[in-house]
């Protein structure tokens, strides 16, 4: 709403007009003529309150009358906006609807942002969302991309406005997920959509806060020979949440003995009377340990409880009976504040397995091990002389690294796939071994194919656009000199996750989520002699990743939001959330079918009691966590590059609504409701008779 | 009935109760029609004195005590041929103008019904009629006669007044209207005053009260208004008295459900107080709203006039 002349609200004041009337009103009610007025008592103060109640609704008519003249006097300056399309020649559209669904998106709006009843951003989002798809017209195609982790379509494009607005409406209904923002993604796939289709106006409208956490990176870019328009239309998305509040996040709380390490991410520098709680089933607190005063973006806290509730801190029966809070001071988005407390008592372990010569060639520790150590992520390394090939010798293991197995042995696959399946996170650098299997080792069911090895003549460059990894806080190595790499088929690529990258596209580091573990692999192996990766930053920035990820997932306790739970196609899986008491929200989550198997896949952050029925075995359940991605409670946008058209740069139309019309015809309105209660007053209220008994009395004598 | 000029139709607001001469006509038919008992008792009914006994007299008529004194059979003497005139006295100061919204006339205009109605009865039982006021504008005092055209001398003067005057500040107005009425009537002669008693001076129930001496059955009618007999209004209100004395509150505000029983039980006890007055001379008071029946008012007025004479003069 914009008011072109303000003053005109000037006429407003003539509210005190009515006000002062109805006081004056309410001193002095209706005088009537009484012959018998001299033995009727008095009751003064009990009037004055008759009549000033009485007069509420008139003065309230009144009023409001008053108002609506002070919007018309600055009439036709009261308009109503709304976003639309606007179109090239009245051609047709194709429209991308990239709708945000990360945890930022659940901060709230300050005051001035608010629009159409909408209280936090994703709300706002959807308003936006609505009032497009109510401007689409016949052969506009519109399809929703969601950019909530992992970037995903829910709605292939359409031509179907209903069907479109259904969609919205679904999402609307859903709310704003805790997931982690992929916006880059979500715009490729925008644009990968709209790219085969006939409209020549091409366009992403990207309805979110672009929180992505990664703050001051890479700007936001349209892509890049797509020909596609890319726009930003609500700047108010991006204003910063009401009284300048920030987010806390509790990431994993793990028992460790008789204390509880908790893991938090906080984007404030002043965390002020913040605190951790520990909080048992039966409401009671075991334990309180204050922030530090100014505290890292990722850092833990060691939270000391009574030993004799330590045995009360696991679940049991299905149910989670511990959790850790934030308390002292609200913050931007309160559903991550608190996480339940799983995981094994004792700190799991890395187990490191490395190829006898390679030992023999460094003299001394390997250089993975050696590396692991040096990161001093406070979880134990110990290395092994092989593979396992008993489940039993992975317990208490949360990662596993394996420098150029020769595959594996048939006892050794099994075990890995149950460790995995509950939990693990396996790491394999592919070697030239990998690539020369001995009979009965293979790499099944990890990878189906085998692996080949190539020598490499010169210098190769990682993708520094996806570099994954091997780019979290260093910068990827553009000249890596290996003797050779390995490459994994097509067939097992398209089932993995490629998160980094050569600078020609083939896979560097892959992984792939299986049952509640993972599976990286790196297609070079971790041996000095054979790859410089080893000697250069991007190595300890890669192992760093999967230590936090094995420690993360806690040996299967806890899970990234967006990342999904798989289980083989002949397995059963069923997902439920669970509240602080442990009872069931909702129903089970949605099973999807992928192509190798099955797998659910959390939007939201908290309790869920995992339910796996292996094909002919016993059910298993388990209370599993998912965590919130630490980057999520960096509520800053992210910057915009040119070719993204923000606010009112977008191509989209703010078409206005008139109110002037409606305020003249409400105060006609008005004006005849008091008309109305005037004349009913007048019929079965007042006394016209004796008034005119009255006029028609003679004056009293002198 | 010839249509009054509209200025002077002007003057009370009749409302339903005009034409005058037709109602009064129809209200005196009601009286006649039911158990009407004559202001005429008949002769006898006044004392005249003593007399010796002679045989033919009747025995009732034989005073025992006199007979005993005296030593000899006395007889009590009455006045067959005494006058029993009707004399009407209407309050028609400014409070008598009111008329509320559900009344059919002002309270003036109920009285001047009323006193019509009386008048014709008692000239219909050969009884001379005189009319007097007690305040009010255009009002002409029609003399005691018992001929016929008295009637219509009396409703033309009852149509052609205009209330007026204030009672509390003038307190000679009331002294003017009883003086005329207390001079001209004689022994026998029955007296009905119309008022509503409400903005009278404060000794004018002992005033009135003492037209009931000498043999003189008197009544006074009190006329109200409904409004007045409730207290309808609803919320706060400002109540304006229509007379006022020096001392009088003009103006009062008040929240009318609040203070309504308060109002009706002061409405009682002032009328108790107007009742306990005129019984000690021997007179009554007849209530009335300007909604009541006329016919039902007039045939109690009658009967208050017509309750037997004693042998000191007064109502019993």
């Amino acid at each position: 709403m914009k008011l072109l002349v303000p003053l005109g609200l000037l006429v407003a004041l003539a509210i005190v007009g009515p006000l002062v009337a109805h006081l004056l009103r309410r001193r002095r009610p209706e005088e009537r003529l009484f012959p018998a007025a001299r033995l009727v008592p008095t009751a003064p103060p009990v009037a004055r309150r008759r009549a000033h109640l009485e007069d509420r609704w008139l003065l309230a008519i009144r009023a409001i009358a008053i108002l609506g003249l002070a919007f018309l006097a600055a009439s036709p300056l009261v308009r109503c906006h709304q976003l639309s399309l606007d179109r090239r020649g009245g051609a047709s559209v194709a429209l991308a609807l990239v709708l945000d669904d990360s945890m930022s998106m659940r901060a709230e709006l300050p005051p001035g942002a608010r629009r159409g009843g909408a209280k936090t951003r994703f709300e706002l989002a959807m308003v936006a969302a609505r009032e497009l798809a109510s401007s689409l017209r016949s052969g506009d195609v519109t399809t929703i991309v969601m950019a909530g982790s992992p970037a995903r379509v829910v709605l292939a494009p359409t031509q179907e406005a209903g069907v479109v607005r259904a969609a919205i409406e679904r999402i609307a209904r859903e709310g704003a997920a805790d997931r982690a923002t992929d916006l880059d993604g979500a715009i490729g796939i925008a644009a990968a959509a709209l790219a085969e289709l006939p409209q020549p106006d091409r366009r992403v409208v990207v309805l979110s806060d672009l929180a992505d956490g990664s703050g001051s990176s890479a700007p936001i870019a349209a892509p890049e020979g797509k020909a596609v328009r890319v726009e930003t239309p609500l700047d108010a998305l991006r204003e910063p949440p009401p009284k300048g509040l920030d987010d806390c996040a509790v990431l994993a709380a793990t028992p460790d003995n008789e204390a509880v390490r908790v893991k938090l991410a906080c984007a404030m520098t002043n965390v002020g009377p913040r605190a951790i709680e520990i909080v048992l089933a039966d409401g009671s607190t075991a334990g309180r340990v204050a922030f530090p005063p100014t505290a890292a973006p990722i850092f833990e806290l060691v939270v000391p409880i009574d030993a004799s509730k330590a045995a009360a801190l696991t679940p049991e029966g299905g149910r989670a009976r511990a959790w850790a809070k934030i308390v002292g001071a609200e913050d931007a988005i309160a559903s991550d504040d608190r996480a339940p407390i799983l995981g094994a008592s004792t700190s799991p372990a890395i187990g490191v397995v490395v190829a006898e010569d390679e030992i023999v060639a460094t003299g001394g520790a390997p250089v993975l091990e050696r590396a692991l150590s040096a990161l001093q992520t406070g979880v134990p390394i110990k290395p092994l002389p092989a593979t396992p090939d008993r489940e039993v010798d992975l317990t208490g293991f949360a990662g596993l690294a394996i420098d150029d197995p020769a595959g594996f042995g048939p006892e050794s696959r099994l075990a890995l796939a149950k460790w995995v399946e509950g939990g693990g996170v396996l790491l394999v650098a592919l070697g030239q071994r990998s690539a020369s299997l001995p009979l009965g080792n293979a790499f099944e069911p990890f990878l189906n194919r085998p692996v080949r090895w190539e020598k490499v003549s010169g210098p190769l460059g990682v993708d520094k656009n996806k570099a994954g990894p091997l780019g979290d806080g260093v910068d990827p190595p553009p000249d890596l000199a290996p003797i050779g790499r390995a490459t994994i088929d097509r067939e097992d690529e398209g089932r993995y996750l490629v998160r980094a990258a050569w600078s020609n596209g083939a896979p560097l580091v892959v992984t792939r989520v299986s049952g509640q573990g993972e599976t990286w692999f790196v297609t070079l192996p971790f041996a000095p002699d054979v790859s410089d990766l080893p000697v250069k930053p991007s190595f300890l920035a890669l192992l760093d990743s999967f230590v936090a990820r094995a420690r993360d997932r806690g040996a299967g306790a806890r899970l990234l939001v967006g990342d999904a739970w798989v289980v083989g196609p002949a397995d059963g899986i069923e997902v439920v959330q669970l509240d602080d008491k442990g009872a069931a929200i909702g129903e089970p989550l949605p099973v999807e079918k992928i192509a190798d198997g099955k797998r659910v896949r959390p939007g939201r952050v908290g309790a869920y009691l995992v339910t796996i029925t292996p094909n002919g075995g016993a059910a298993r359940k388990d209370v599993r966590a998912v965590a919130p991605a630490p980057a999520e409670v960096d509520l800053r946008s992210r910057p915009t590059a040119p070719s993204v058209a923000t606010g009112a740069q977008s191509g989209l139309q703010r078409t206005t609504t008139e109110l002037g019309p409606i305020l003249a015809l409400g105060l006609v309105l008005l004006a005849l409701i008091e008309l109305a209660a005037r004349i009913a007053r007048l019929a079965f209220g007042a006394h016209p008779e004796q008034e005119g008994a009255v006029e028609s009395l003679p004056p009293p004598p002198p | 009935m010839a249509k009054r000029p509209e200025p002077l139709r002007n003057q009370i607001d009749w409302g339903e109760l005009a034409p005058l001469h037709l109602r009064a006509r129809l209200v005196a038919d009601g009286l006649f029609s039911g158990a009407h008992r004559s202001v005429r008792r008949g002769a006898g009914v006044e004392f005249a004195g003593h007399r010796v006994y002679v045989p033919g007299d009747e025995l009732r008529f034989i005073d025992v005590r006199a007979s005993m004194r005296q030593e000899r059979v006395v007889v009590r003497q009455f006045e067959t041929e005494t006058e029993r005139a009707l004399r009407l006295v209407i309050d028609a100061t400014t409070s008598m103008g009111f008329r509320g919204k559900d009344a059919p006339g002002a309270k003036v205009a109920f009285a001047s019904l009323l006193a019509a109605a009386l008048a014709r009865v008692a000239l219909a039982s050969g009884d001379p009629v005189g009319l007097d006021w007690i305040g009010g504008d255009v009002t002409r005092r029609v003399p005691p006669s018992a001929r016929s055209e008295t009637f219509n001398r009396i409703v033309d003067t009852l149509e052609s007044a205009k209330t007026g005057g204030d009672a509390r500040a003038r307190p000679d107005l009331l002294d003017e209207g009883l003086g005329v009425a207390l001079r001209g009537a004689r022994r026998g002669s029955a007296i009905v005053v119309f008022s509503d008693l409400l903005d009278l001076p404060d000794e004018a129930a002992e005033s009135i009260a003492a037209l009931g001496t000498r043999g003189r059955p008197l009544a006074v009618v009190e006329v109200l208004d409904p409004e007045e007999a409730t207290l309808p209004y609803e919320g706060p209100i400002r109540l304006r008295a229509a007379e006022a004395g020096p001392n009088d509150v003009v103006s009062i505000q008040t929240d009318a459900p609040t203070v309504r029983a308060e109002y009706i039980a002061n409405l009682n006890a002032r009328a108790t107080t107007w009742r306990d007055a005129l019984s000690r001379h021997g007179g009554a008071l007849v209530r009335s709203v300007t909604t009541d029946n006329p016919i039902s008012v007039a045939r109690d007025i009658l009967r208050a006039i017509a309750r037997p004479v004693d042998m000191e003069g007064s109502s019993a």
